[in-house]
């Protein structure tokens, strides 16, 4: 299939190959995108918190809104520049796994959160204006972006059906 | 005698429950780490400026320490599943280090500078230690498996 074969190709590639065999490039990279899931993941955390009128009801939600924008925005470009090296440097691998696909079906659907949301919440004067709805924008992007960061997770605990032995005994501990 | 064997830990014995309490143990990484990290942004004038330092402090304590029971709760239960294994782990023994200094920190020095509303190099300074004591914990929770 031609995915399988752009997926293959991008593993190949010198760049992805040097993540995969180098000792330390690797991890540094994981723990990039892990920090960056604590730094993205708080403010999604507070912007939500604040649109369900759980926490800072002292500042106006299109405030907090548009005063974490461009971190989350930073945040965001690292996050997946991150997450796009280290599934690069194990593409192969990454393909036929379902937790990866879901994971970025999941993304996908944050894409059209966002759209749906962004008149009428992210991008209103007033996104408080129906709280139904702002606590609905506030609900998916919390279980998206939990879902995501779980599905990220088990990624690294799914077996091909048809493993070579060699790979299965390396590590006592998925990482 | 007690003879504690982790093969008997549910966490080694059901095929969810290790990979449930790490995302558990990532989330609530993510809540306290990223609530502190708000007002470390605010001490360096960045981020959420509408609010004082000392509003935000307030405003996020509660979600910052229920993240750090969270975050700690799993990793006790992640430690229980391998204790000897991480005992004996250089980056885990760093982590824990800078978590005992990461807690005393949070609640003495930065709490402090956060709520008197100070602004200046003290505020600056205390920001950046905070931000990089938290992210070192983050990298050595990876490095715990690379080593």
């Amino acid at each position: 299939m031609a995915i399988a074969q752009l997926f293959h190709w991008v593993q190949e590639t010198g760049w992805a190959t040097f993540i995969r065999e180098s000792g330390l490039t690797y991890p540094v990279i994981m723990s990039l995108h892990l920090s960056s899931i604590a730094m993205f993941g708080g403010m999604i955390l507070m912007t939500n918190l604040r649109l369900l009128g759980l926490a800072m009801t002292d500042t106006p939600a299109e405030e907090v809104i548009r005063q974490l924008r461009p971190w989350k925005a930073a945040g965001l470009a690292i996050m997946v520049t991150c997450g796009f090296l280290l599934a690069a440097s194990k593409a192969d691998t990454y393909y036929p796994n379902p937790w990866f696909r879901i994971k970025m079906a999941l993304l996908g659907l944050t894409i059209l959160h966002a759209i749906s949301f962004r008149k009428t919440v992210y991008r209103s004067s007033e996104p408080m204006r129906s709280r139904g709805r702002a606590r609905l924008a506030a609900g998916i992007s919390l279980i998206l972006w939990l879902g995501i960061l779980s599905m990220g997770r088990w990624i690294a605990y799914y077996e091909a059906p048809k493993a070579p032995m060699a790979d299965a005994g390396l590590q006592a501990r998925p990482r | 005698m007690l003879v504690y064997d982790p093969a008997t830990n549910p966490l080694n014995n059901n095929e969810w429950a290790f990979p449930l309490t790490e995302c558990i143990h990532i989330a609530a990484m993510a809540f306290s780490i990223g609530t502190i990290a708000l007002v470390d942004l605010r001490l360096l004038g960045l981020g959420l400026t509408k609010q004082t330092a000392a509003q935000l402090a307030r405003s996020t304590e509660i979600w910052t320490l229920a993240g750090l029971v969270g975050v700690i709760t799993s990793g006790l239960l992640i430690f229980s599943s391998d204790p000897v294994h991480y005992l004996h782990n250089g980056p885990f023994q760093f982590k824990m280090g800078m978590l005992l200094a990461g807690i005393v920190f949070h609640y003495t020095g930065h709490r402090q500078v956060a709520l008197s509303g100070r602004r200046g190099a003290r505020a600056w300074l205390i920001a950046c230690v905070s931000l990089l004591l938290w992210l070192s914990l983050v990298f050595a929770g990876i490095f715990i498996a690379f080593v």
